[in-house]
């Protein structure tokens, strides 16, 4: 796969003192303007400002602080529950390894570090790729990514994952299907309130579109192993996409709740379209 | 009620419940179920599916079990009569009749001519042919008695029995007597469920003691039984109704004195005397008129194999489940 780098910001200034790409709180050497300070408050000669210290009634010398920008870490939660097994049009793991991959060249282009946690049943061991500076560690988990079915059973495992995204304030990219129920996504995005949750909502449109017209299937949940039996017929065919529509409108309502609307990922990943989610 | 061949079968059974449990499709994959609207439609035919194919499996084991429904009575209400067809077998049934025969021949070689007992056999074919609904025994008497057929509805036995026996051959005597006196215990333990005849086709030559007459009259009277005559003349004989006096009528016409006798028993009687075969043919049509009458009677229904309708059932069930996996969908979009 060829990578594309995605352009991304957030509307808060990092804390980090590692000098990255994006606007930070920490003094340095940036080229925003910050404030005034005396000499021994801010020791750099070079900075002095002629007219502020003119200007100053008690006659001290002025000199310029600046702020500098930030490196920030970027994580991707991923929903590693059996729901994410799913191949429609695009399998949707191969959706999420891409994001991966893409998401980890990029921070590295940006100069940020990239992590990763792929949760599934709160009782199994997450996937887990501690925040790194590495440009190949997203390359490698995408390949494991494609390779390696999820199989977990529920997705409340997503509820631990803030445990293990540090201190900082990041980007955290909440990638699932959010085929759950609204009130653990709920105590998801509650848990994660910390951090900037961009919600990646990746759906097929073979779930719900395009779906056959007439006919017997029986189809099988991974997830909780039961099946069932349907007769399809036009009627249900717009009921099921009916149905998702208004899952699709409940969703955004939580996650707009949250902070943020759902970045949708309906015909596999497309670099630009995350890109256009920030700068749109 | 109902039996089986091979009941070891059964334990087969059991593997009814194998479609409850198992569906036997091939399953598609799909995200989350619980996502899909609830379809009433779907859910039913999921069981209607599963029921079907439950139904067909119990059906092929109860047809590898050899389901079979035992002989049962039923008791049927027809139109007609109990008749018993008492057929005179003597000699001389096997000559011609007086006039009228079809095939004339000057000596009455066996062959050449349709001789009485052929042609009695023949219309009472015809007679019972018509009357589908009534019961027929047949009871042959010459020396001695001959049950041939008790009483049934059945055509093709009554026919088969009629047909039987149309041969020469027959003995010379002719116990008129003990023949009706057997014949009436046809009915004996039999319910009086309509009409009862006895149709006594006969020429005559026999005599009756006074017991056997008392008999008759007794047996006559409990079964309440229409005896009708059908009286063959035998050529030279003076037939029933020739004036003459009791001595005289003993020597040479005793058929006289049984008529006397029946008819002086004021019991349902009637004589047809027929001289020729259309003579005897108007006489069984005219009984044909007389004997219309409700009859209640039960029927056997014999035991009867009910596998090949078990394995039928099991065909056309499975014969659905097969088109609707026709219809089933392998892949989801």
């Amino acid at each position: 796969m060829k990578l594309t780098e995605v352009h991304y910001k957030v509307p808060w200034r990092a804390a980090g003192n590692f000098p990255g790409h994006h606007a930070s709180r920490q003094k340095g050497g940036g080229a925003q303007f910050r404030n005034h300070a005396p000499l021994l408050d801010a020791p750099d000669p070079r900075r002095f400002d002629v007219h502020a210290s003119l200007r100053d009634p008690f006659e001290q010398l002025q000199f310029r602080v600046y702020r500098q920008t930030s490196a920030i870490p970027i994580y991707v939660v991923a929903d590693l529950s059996a729901s994410m097994n799913f191949v429609g049009a695009n399998a949707k793991m191969s959706v999420v390894a891409d994001l991966v991959a893409c998401m980890s060249y990029s921070a590295y282009r940006t100069g940020d570090r990239f992590g990763f946690i792929g949760c599934a049943d709160p009782h199994s061991e997450p996937v887990w790729l501690e925040s790194t500076m590495n440009r190949a560690a997203g390359i490698d988990l995408a390949r494991q990514l494609r390779t390696r079915p999820p199989q977990g059973s529920n997705s409340e495992g997503l509820l631990k994952a803030a445990e293990l995204l540090g201190t900082r304030r990041a980007l955290v990219f909440l990638v699932s299907d959010f085929h759950f129920d609204p009130t653990l996504l709920d105590e998801i995005l509650v848990s994660l309130a910390y951090y900037d949750v961009v919600p990646v909502m990746v759906w097929d449109r073979h779930e719900y579109a395009q779906l056959p017209r007439f006919g017997i299937v029986r189809v099988m949940d991974h997830e909780t192993g039961r099946n069932r039996l349907l007769l399809m017929r036009p009627s249900l065919r717009q009921r099921i996409e009916r149905e998702f529509d208004s899952r699709r409108e409940r969703l955004a309502e939580i996650f707009r709740q949250h902070g943020r609307l759902p970045l949708v990922l309906e015909d596999g990943f497309d670099a630009d379209e995350v890109t256009h989610y920030f700068f749109g | 009620m109902f039996g089986f061949a091979d009941p070891l079968g059964l334990i087969l059974l059991p593997l009814a419940l194998l479609p409850l449990v198992v569906h036997g499709q091939s399953a598609v994959a799909y995200s989350s179920i619980a996502l899909l609207p609830v379809d009433r439609l779907s859910d039913a035919l999921n069981w209607i599916l599963r029921l079907l194919a439950a139904i067909s499996v119990i059906a092929i084991v109860l047809g590898i079990s050899g389901l079979f429904r035992s002989e049962e009575s039923v008791a049927r209400i027809g139109q007609g009569a109990q008749t018993v067809i008492l057929l005179d077998s003597s000699g001389s049934m096997d000559t011609p009749f007086v006039i009228g025969n079809e095939k004339n021949s000057r000596v009455p070689k066996w062959g050449t001519y349709t001789s009485k007992g052929q042609i009695a056999r023949r219309l009472l074919a015809q007679y019972a042919a018509q009357r589908t609904q009534d019961m027929f025994a047949l009871f042959l008497f010459s020396g001695n008695p001959i049950p041939v057929l008790s009483l049934t509805e059945k055509q093709v036995v009554v026919q088969a029995a009629i047909a039987a026996g149309s041969i020469e051959r027959s003995l010379a005597s002719t116990d008129l007597g003990t023949g009706l006196i057997r014949s009436l215990e046809f009915f004996d333990g039999k319910a009086f469920t309509g009409s009862r005849i006895v149709m006594l086709v006969s020429d005559g030559a026999a005599t009756l003691t006074i017991p056997v007459q008392d008999q008759i009259k007794r047996l006559l009277k409990k079964h309440r039984v229409t005896l009708y005559w059908f009286y063959l003349r035998t050529e030279s004989s003076p037939g029933l109704d020739t004036e003459m006096a009791t001595a005289t009528a003993q020597q040479i016409a005793p058929e006289q004195l049984v008529h006397k006798f029946f008819s002086e028993m004021e019991l349902p009687y009637r004589a047809f005397p027929a001289e020729n075969p259309q003579a005897l043919q108007q006489a069984i049509a005219e009984v044909n008129k007389l004997q219309n009458l409700p009859i209640r009677y039960t029927d056997i229904v014999p035991k009867r194999d009910l596998s090949p309708w078990c394995f039928g059932i099991a065909l056309s069930l499975l014969l659905m489940l097969a088109s609707t996996k026709f219809c089933e969908l392998q892949e989801w979009h």
